[in-house]
């Protein structure tokens, strides 16, 4: 899919999502045992599900660092604030911006060249995390690398960025596709972080 | 909660046959290799052995935590980093019980992974088991050739020195642990 279809149609799904939506889990993120998890998500309510873990996040007040491969900035936060999910402790790396279009610089995004710009990624988090100020990162998606890179460098890139964030003493949340749940990346993935989680089987309230 | 019982007890029976060998080849999921390490390593250091644990997966700082968590005593046992390097660039030294090596491809003969084994291997006392998590890492890094000569190296320094090997690594990876299985005493898959 041309990565200007795949933002358009990300936008689309994303206007369906239900303000009414609750989630009734908690990630419990903050201790060493979930440090870093992996979120496997059905295909079907990719965004609406994706939007219930973010919306969990910003109820805590704790800065989130949200990289986004899938939706461009500018509709993500639009859908956020539609849904009330305020965005002021959060700050965006979108990887999918600047494939289609140059995009007005703003201080809450960085913009990187496309998802498979896997330096420039890196850098970006980096230097986030490095601030201190950023105690989860949000990594939508590992499905969406696969799309452009070989299951071998995301691998290593993956391990640089979970080795950063403990290092750090941050948290991570990356999440994939079912689809994605078998594939060497995600088999490889689950020996380097704490958890590997399979969305569906939560209970999600509505 | 049984299901984690029978997992390890079955980690244990296959530990057990290093009473008689001198080395394995672990294969688990993916999801409990960490689990398993910890059977190994509370295995291990209750047959009075000192640890030396290359680090391949995590920091040392998070696999000493899983540890300490799962109540193991490691106060024996010595840790080769290979994954802090890799996110740091400045590293303190912690004492003499950990050795950073630059990441999971330095493994080749002048590497800093086999010279910080073999400076454990020589230096801490005692019998000894030497635990790699996992195998599978190695080959994300590296030639698998470079991967094989490097097992070998480590079952020749292990043999030199009277030291249990043990070698963790991921199901579903028949290709590369086709490579490397026959020189191992034991090959248990759970």
């Amino acid at each position: 899919m041309h990565p200007e279809d795949k933002a358009e149609g990300a936008s689309k799904q994303q206007e369906n999502v239900t303000a009414t939506y609750q989630p009734q889990y908690s990630l419990q993120l903050s201790t060493e045992e979930n440090q870093i998890i992996v979120l496997v998500f059905p295909e079907e309510n990719y965004t609406e599900r994706l939007i219930g873990i973010i919306k969990e996040l910003s109820q805590v007040s704790i800065k989130i660092c949200y990289v986004s491969l899938n939706r461009p900035y500018t509709s993500l936060v639009e859908n956020l604030k539609k849904i009330g999910v305020s965005t002021a402790n959060m700050h965006f790396i979108d990887g999918i911006t600047r494939t289609a279009k140059i995009p007005v610089e703003c201080p809450e995004c960085d913009f990187v060249s496309s998802p498979g710009a896997l330096t420039e990624l890196s850098v970006a988090i980096s230097k986030v995390m490095e601030t201190g100020e950023y105690k989860v990162i949000l990594f939508d998606s590992l499905s969406t690398l696969l799309v452009y890179e070989s299951d071998t460098t995301i691998a290593k890139f993956v391990h640089f960025m979970m080795a950063k964030v403990r290092v750090i003493g941050c948290s991570a949340i990356f999440t994939c596709l079912n689809q994605d749940a078998e594939s060497i990346l995600i088999k490889d993935i689950n020996m380097f972080a704490d958890k590997v989680i399979h969305v569906e089987k939560w209970h999600m309230g509505k | 909660m049984k299901k984690a019982q029978e997992h390890k007890a079955l980690v244990e029976e296959a530990v057990s046959k290093l009473d008689t060998s001198d080395s394995m080849l672990l294969i688990v999921e993916a999801g409990i290799l960490h689990e398993s390490m910890v059977y190994v390593t509370k295995h291990m250091l209750a047959r009075d052995k000192y640890g030396i644990y290359v680090c391949l997966n995590k920091p040392h700082d998070a696999v000493s935590s899983i540890l300490k968590r799962s109540s193991v005593d490691t106060k024996r046992v010595y840790f080769v980093d290979c994954v802090t390097a890799l996110a740091k660039e400045t590293l303190t030294t912690k004492g003499a019980k950990v050795i950073y090596a630059v990441g999971p491809h330095d493994i080749s003969d002048k590497g800093t992974i086999p010279n910080a084994i073999k400076r454990f291997i020589r230096s801490v006392p005692g019998e000894k088991f030497l635990i790699i998590d996992a195998l599978r890492t190695l080959f994300i890094y590296n030639e698998p050739k470079l991967v094989s000569t490097f097992i070998h190296l480590l079952l020749t320094l292990t043999s030199a020195h009277d030291v249990k090997l043990i070698v963790l690594t991921r199901k579903e990876d028949d290709v590369f642990i086709g490579m490397v299985k026959a020189a191992f005493d034991e090959v248990v898959e759970i």
